[in-house]
């Protein structure tokens, strides 16, 4: 048997005559303007099978959603031994007068072994009415439940009522994202402004108590204090105890830091809680230093979990849990104080050998102490009597005091306001000059000067004809003759420009 | 009427290699051709009617597929529709034969060798109607003719081990 041949078939397929006559599908194209038009309704794939099916699976879905969502009703209802149970006290509202209720002769057939008869006295307490209405309710429901179920319950229901709050939860600081940003904004603008602003690197804490407001340990009063407060209630931040606002450059905190823990909000990263235990600075890290936001976080506070919340990307804290133990104490970081003095002699035969000018190398601050007065007046070294400067400058450019950073200012730490130049500051700007002098450890008084231009500045005590401090820069006899300063160094010999001047003027 | 006049042996060949085992082909040609009757205001070029048919009953027998299992009653069917037509049994197996192999065929290189071999289109009428290129459709034309002899080359020696089986029973 040979295979076919496969052009032969499809050849016999060609020539073969179709499978229904043309006569035949003619007459059916002829019959088709008598049909109805194929109707194009989507719906018709719809049929009772499919609804009835859709139907039961939906029906089934809701019913199993709305049984295993409701909440389980079972009580557990233990029987009460007669002899041991109390005369029901009934807790009505609204009763005009007192009335007696006799409860006599409850029984019950309907719950098998639990059957409880007794036969007491009611005593009507009356209250005045309440205004939570939930509390009402509860109370009517309560002795519905009990009539159904057919018990006696010896010990009516109690009045219920919600756990009360502490004052400080009342009082609870619960800002969002935004106001967060908003009010760490303007509390560093304020703190830059008024030179109570630590660093970018430091926090910054500003305690909001009663009557007054304590930022970086710079307690403020009057006008100042005013400012301040009045910007955190606006953010309906209130005093308290334990309030505070801490800042850095990554995170701000608004709550009351306790002994029990952080209760506010917070909004940042690396943040870290600063609170004050016995006296001193202790840091309690949140979050590790890497900027895993929840990774340092278990374990760190117990026994309750902080609550995190998620808003526009940062994090909101809210936690009531004690902190963990402090592991650095900012008490024993050490200040920088100069070493380098040089005595009395060494100045004056450098003034003899420079015509009569009092210069040190730019690095060193020359401190002029005696045997007497050694540990008085201001110490400061070199870079700090530099710093000092550029601070005093800038801050009396802001304040529109001096119009030129190179001019001399003669300034008079004397209370209660300062005076620059002869001119007395106001209270703000004595204000802000007095946080930059805290910062150096310099303490208004009287006779406290601090003498500074471009070429040098001198800060300390200036008692008859001795000095107290220490001097930076370059001191020329012939640039300080007819200066402003000039009455400022004629009354003091131990500078040797008395004679100088008087040299100078001959 | 005129229009399918033109189309009826090409669309009638179409369909019945489309419709062989599957499905009536009368059903098919009846869906087709009221479907086409409704829209036959739409359709652009009337010249290409036949184009419009086949494209037409190409998608409806594969939804047609999807509900109707193959039913050995149309093959029958298709034969005495064939005989009615004053064609020869002979010739009718052979028609089946073909169709058979066809079926095993991938639909687009069954679909290629069929309008070409037996409808007559071109290659660029092919490729018109499956939205093809011509290089495309020889392809499919070309391997659609080797597999197409394979498939015969191995239904003949299975008919031949089946014949001898059968007169070896007999034998026996």
């Amino acid at each position: 048997m040979r295979a076919k041949d496969t052009s032969y078939l499809i050849e016999i397929a060609k020539q073969a005559p179709t499978e229904l006559a043309k006569q035949e599908v003619l007459g059916f194209i002829k019959t088709i303007p008598t049909l109805p038009p194929p109707s194009n309704n989507w719906f018709q794939n719809f049929n009772l099978n499919s609804i009835i099916m859709t139907t039961t699976a939906i029906a089934l879905v809701t019913s199993a959603v709305i049984y295993f969502s409701s909440p389980s009703e079972d009580k557990v209802f233990e029987p009460i031994d007669p002899s041991t149970a109390n005369p029901p006290s009934l807790v009505l509202d609204s009763l005009e007068s007192p009335t007696l209720i006799m409860l006599s002769n409850i029984q019950t057939d309907t719950v098998k072994g639990e059957i409880v008869t007794t036969e007491e006295t009611a005593q009507i307490s009356i209250i005045e009415p309440t205004e939570e209405e939930g509390s009402q309710e509860q109370v009517v429901a309560t002795i519905q439940q009990t009539t159904n179920v057919n018990r006696l319950n010896a010990t009516l229901p109690k009045r219920r009522f919600d756990t009360p709050q502490p004052e400080a939860a009342m009082n609870k600081i619960e800002l969002t994202g935004a106001e967060l940003r908003s009010l760490k904004k303007k509390v560093t603008r304020y703190m830059k402004d008024d030179k109570l602003y630590e660093s970018d690197a430091m926090f910054n804490t500003v305690e909001f108590k009663e009557n007054a407001i304590i930022i970086n340990g710079t307690t403020l009063r009057g006008e100042v204090y005013a400012k301040y407060a009045q910007l955190l209630q606006s953010f309906d931040i209130g005093p308290g105890p334990d309030r505070r606002v801490v800042t850095s450059n990554k995170f701000i905190q608004v709550g009351d830091f306790t002994s029990k823990g952080f209760n506010g909000s917070a909004l940042g990263r690396d943040m870290e809680i600063y609170f004050l235990d016995s006296g001193q600075i202790s840091i309690n890290s949140l979050f590790d230093r890497s900027g895993d936001k929840l990774g340092g976080l278990n374990g760190l506070i117990t026994p309750s979990k902080p609550k995190i919340e998620e808003m526009d990307s940062d994090i909101i804290l809210k936690t009531e849990g004690r902190l963990k133990d402090s592991e650095v104490n900012i008490s024993q970081i050490e200040r920088i104080f100069g070493n380098d003095r040089k005595t009395e002699r060494d100045n004056t035969s450098k003034a003899k050998s420079d015509h009569r000018k009092l210069f040190d190398s730019g690095k060193e601050a020359v401190s002029i102490y005696t045997k007497e007065n050694e540990g008085k007046g201001i110490d400061l070294n070199g870079k700090g009597m530099r710093t000092l400067k550029k601070d005093l400058y800038r801050q009396l450019t802001q304040d529109n005091i001096i119009s030129s950073k190179k001019a001399g200012i003669r300034m008079f730490l004397d209370q209660p306001r300062i005076l620059v130049n002869g001119n007395p500051l106001s209270e703000q700007q004595t204000f802000r000059i007095e946080r930059i002098l805290d910062r150096y450890d310099i303490k208004t008084g009287v006779n406290v000067k601090i003498l500074f231009n471009p070429d040098f500045i001198i800060a300390g005590e200036f008692i008859q004809d001795k000095f107290f401090g220490s001097v930076q820069g370059s001191l020329d006899s012939k640039k300080l003759r007819g200066s402003v300063f000039e009455q400022d160094f004629a009354k003091f010999p131990i500078f040797g420009f008395s004679d100088g001047m008087r040299l100078g003027n001959n | 009427m005129k229009a399918y006049d033109a189309c009826h042996d090409r669309f009638l060949r179409y369909c019945s290699s489309l419709a062989y085992g599957k499905m009536d082909v009368q059903d098919l040609i009846q869906d087709v051709l009221v479907t086409a009757y409704h829209k036959f205001e739409k359709i652009d070029n009337k010249e290409q009617l036949l184009h419009y048919l086949i494209r037409a009953a190409r998608n409806r027998s594969i939804s047609n597929w999807r509900k109707q299992k193959p039913q050995a009653e149309l093959t029958d069917l298709h034969a005495e529709r064939l005989a009615d037509q004053g064609v020869q049994p002979e010739t009718v197996l052979d028609i089946q034969l073909l169709y058979r192999m066809l079926d095993k065929l991938p639909s687009k290189q069954k679909d290629a060798l069929v309008l070409f071999e037996i409808n007559g289109f071109s290659m660029k009428e092919i490729a018109e109607i499956q939205g093809s290129n011509e290089g495309a459709i020889k392809t499919k034309i070309s391997r659609g003719r080797k597999k197409l002899a394979a498939l015969m080359k191995d239904d003949s020696s299975a008919s031949m081990s089946s014949l001898m089986e059968t007169l070896q029973t007999i034998t026996l």
